[in-house]
């Protein structure tokens, strides 16, 4: 039993490295060939696992391979557009300017029930709302609304809005995120201090605490009945992050 | 660009060492015993199987120690079947059976060359 223990850390280890080697996207959106990749990659894994008998480098090499076309697949798609779209297709319109494409669904053996579906998913009831969609290589749908069913943007009435940048968090589980703090300038000490006025010991009470762009710190206690908090610590114009 | 690129070319080498590696092993434990079962062969058939015991108990060792490393690439049961052969060889020339002897060491060879035959480079192993 422990040699199925050491081949299943060896090949789940080696299972890992492959799969973030090829990047984040690999994780959500899919391309074909990454598909295809990540589904055989973990085939390949899978059965030396279970099967004593077969040689671990049955299970090995074949990973190796894979990551050497994926690799070159790759790197062939990002400098040879012709590489991209024979390995990827493009990406295909389906609405244009409100009129369903109906050719082109039908080659791309997308239903309309697919349509509506995607649509739905996006938030998208009705489809008279619409002014293109596009049906992306990694089978996502992208929809446009037409202008006058766009959200009002602050630009479309002309308002300037301030920098909203990612908050920072500061305590995550009563640990506190020492390079975030050293991101925002600030330390520990700084932090404490902050916190005293709430009631709160240390960062052991805190469940979560961040600050975000516009100087405001959010603290969630962790004890029950704690309230969430919401203050103004730093000015808007101190924010360098 | 440039860690997916490394990736690729360590990969390759990689892949490209283990695969000469393995073929390499094969190659010469496979000749190493094409060559012992044929004197031991001959001198089960000249009965002298003292000989014959001493060279199939250093091809005994031979093969314990080279088998977890031939484990990595060459299928257990065929790994397996050669261990209980070499066995059994020894056995039937202690009792000097020159019939069973004979036999085993027949066993053998297909068993080896039926390790090498699945890991070789081939057509026949591809399709």
């Amino acid at each position: 039993m422990l040699t199925v223990l050491c081949r299943t850390i060896i090949l789940y280890l080696l299972s890992i490295l492959a799969i973030r080697l090829m990047g984040k996207r690999q994780v959500g959106q899919l391309q074909p060939y990454e598909f295809v990749l990540a589904l055989m990659i973990a085939e390949l894994a899978a059965a030396p696992m279970e099967e004593i008998g077969a040689p671990l480098l049955y299970g090995v090499l074949p990973i190796l391979g894979l990551m050497i076309i994926h690799g070159l697949a790759t790197l062939l798609s990002v400098h040879f557009t012709f590489f991209r779209r024979l390995l990827s297709g493009g990406p295909s319109v389906i609405i244009r300017k409100g009129v369903i494409q109906y050719d082109e669904m039908r080659r791309m053996c997308y239903t309309t029930t697919d349509l509506m579906e995607e649509l739905r998913a996006q938030g998208i009831m009705n489809i008279a709302d619409v002014c293109t969609a596009i049906l992306e290589t990694n089978g996502r749908l992208s929809a446009f609304l037409h202008g006058e069913h766009r959200p009002l943007a602050p630009s479309d009435i002309g308002l300037s809005v301030p920098y909203e940048g990612m908050p920072m968090t500061l305590i995550v589980d009563g640990r506190i995120q020492q390079e975030h703090l050293q991101k925002c300038g600030l330390n520990e000490q700084w932090l404490l201090k902050q916190l005293r006025p709430m009631g709160f010991s240390g960062a052991q009470d805190i469940l979560l605490a961040s600050l975000d762009t516009q100087g405001r710190l959010f603290i969630q206690g962790k004890r029950e009945g704690d309230q969430m908090h919401l203050i103004q610590v730093l000015d808007e114009k101190a924010v360098h992050w | 660009m440039r860690l997916m690129l490394g990736t690729v070319i360590v990969s390759f080498i990689l892949s490209i060492l283990l695969v000469f590696f393995c073929g390499m092993t094969s190659h010469r434990i496979c000749v190493y015993f094409q060559l012992r079962m044929k004197e031991t062969d001959a001198l089960i058939r000249k009965a002298g199987w003292q000989e014959a015991l001493s060279m199939v108990s250093q091809a005994q060792a031979y093969w314990k120690a080279q088998s977890p490393l031939l484990s990595m690439w060459a299928p257990h049961q065929s790994i397996d079947d050669v261990t209980s052969g070499l066995q059994l060889l020894c056995i039937s020339i202690e009792e000097r059976e020159k019939y069973h002897a004979l036999l085993y060491s027949a066993e053998i060879s297909a068993a080896l060359s039926l390790i090498f035959q699945q890991d070789a480079f081939a057509l026949k192993n591809i399709l």
